[in-house]
């Protein structure tokens, strides 16, 4: 096979894109694992795409454009009559406890409405009937990953780590089974009400996209029995998932479906 | 274990995605004002047409499928591949270019896609913007995967070429 060819599908491989089954990309990897100079080309070529990507979202976006959009629905009334079918009940997994999941919906309210505080444009897409509705756990985790921006940005993690007991935010004690702290990428602590929420941004270790995990310090919530077995929850192509361990409540967010968040968690 | 789309409330669902989408409608028209309005325009079809979607977890590759389109037929334009006159593929990544990159405001970066010709720049937009998977952006540009791949050979090269030639000067 050919350097160029080589390098054209290292510019293109991802994991998680099935590539892997077509015996050119399994050549090329192989050839590029075993030739130093293309294992760095590799390594390279993951972090500009990165580092533009990081780039590129940065772009800001009009403050008013949320509330235009809702206006011209409503001149032209189709926000009353949006897409709307009978309403479903949420397909939460079901060894989770009722109670749990009611904690777990208040602690993803709570971070939806925090995080959407903080980072509130002029023109706030917060809606109160979104934070009181049942679905607000599917809604809510949306709302989260719509209003990233993290503060810190670094591929080292001691500094995330220095970076989040610098500002006061809880590291977690233990990571999920396969994520690792090497994959994180930025980092954030936010405090509204008195309540600290840390989050870290990460590379998926399953090369699908990125994920986000928020974590409580659980004397934040103390009328709250958290389980310890992760809760399940997908919508409109995203997951998110909950539990607790120790003296942490965590939300593990991913934009690539649940079947990303179940390779994390090993469930 | 999806949930169905039609759940999510019309202020939710724009709330969720009208950031990604204005950056692609801007990325696309290379205007403010045209990609506010590209972006409206598609959650007001979404409000019309959106129940007609029957897997949930396609509402955002629908969405930016409908602004595409939409894009598309307010600018009717061929979509042929430009020749490639110098196809530069590297054999060395310049690491000077990652770091600079990294200093780079989001504007530099799209002025720098802006010089791309539209086959290229708009599968690298829906790669490095939204982390599309291949398949997602096959179905919003209506062209074959491996054509998705073999574009962003081609314009991750060429971008990188305008970009060192912009660090240059």
């Amino acid at each position: 096979m050919k350097k160029e060819r080589i390098i054209e599908i290292l510019e293109t491989y991802r994991r998680g894109e099935g590539l892997e089954s077509d015996q050119e990309v399994q050549q090329a990897l192989k050839l590029a694992a075993a030739d130093p100079d293309l294992a760095q080309l590799h390594q390279e070529i993951k972090e500009f795409d990165e580092a533009f990507a990081d780039t590129l979202r940065s772009l800001p976006v009009p403050p008013g454009l949320y509330q235009d959009i809702l206006d011209a629905a409503k001149q032209q009334n189709l926000s009353q009559s949006s897409p709307r079918k009978p309403a479903k009940r949420n397909k939460i997994l079901h060894w989770l406890h009722p109670a749990a999941f009611a904690a777990a919906a208040a602690i993803i309210l709570f971070l939806a409405l925090s995080f959407t505080f903080w980072n509130r444009p002029a023109s706030s897409p917060m809606n109160p009937e979104f934070a009181s509705d049942s679905n607000g756990l599917m809604e809510a985790t949306a709302h989260l990953y719509a209003n990233l921006q993290p503060a810190f940005k670094s591929r080292d993690s001691a500094q995330i780590v220095n970076y989040l007991r610098e500002k006061g935010g809880v590291v977690p004690a233990e990571m999920p089974r396969n994520l690792s702290l090497d994959q994180s990428f930025a980092c954030d602590v936010m405090e509204v009400d008195g309540k600290t929420v840390s989050v870290i941004c990460f590379n998926s270790p399953t090369g699908s996209g990125k994920v986000h995990l928020f974590t409580f310090a659980k004397s934040a919530f103390p009328e709250i029995d958290f389980s310890s077995s992760p809760a399940l929850h997908s919508a409109g192509g995203s997951a998110s998932a909950i539990w607790s361990n120790q003296d942490s409540i965590h939300v593990l967010y991913s934009s690539r479906g649940e079947e990303n968040l179940r390779r994390i968690l090993d469930i | 274990m999806s949930e169905d789309p039609a759940d999510l409330s019309f202020e939710t669902l724009v709330a969720t995605y009208y950031q990604a989408l204005y950056k692609f409608a801007w990325s696309l028209s290379k205007s403010s004002d045209d990609a506010a309005d590209l972006t409206q325009q598609t959650f007001l079809i979404w409000a019309e047409k959106g129940h007609n979607l029957r897997e949930s977890s396609k509402v955002k590759s629908w969405l930016f499928t409908t602004l595409y389109r939409e894009f598309l037929r307010q600018n009717r334009r061929g979509q042929k591949v430009a020749p490639m006159d110098q196809e530069i593929l590297e054999t060395r990544q310049d690491t000077n270019l990652t770091s600079s990159v990294r200093q780079m405001e989001g504007k530099e970066a799209l002025e720098a896609l802006e010089g791309l010709a539209p086959v290229y720049r708009e599968p690298l937009i829906l790669f490095y913007m939204e982390d599309l998977a291949y398949k997602e952006i096959a179905e919003i540009l209506d062209i074959p995967m491996g054509t998705v791949m073999s574009r962003l050979a081609r314009g991750k090269s060429q971008l990188k070429s305008v970009l060192s030639e912009k660090l240059r000067k």
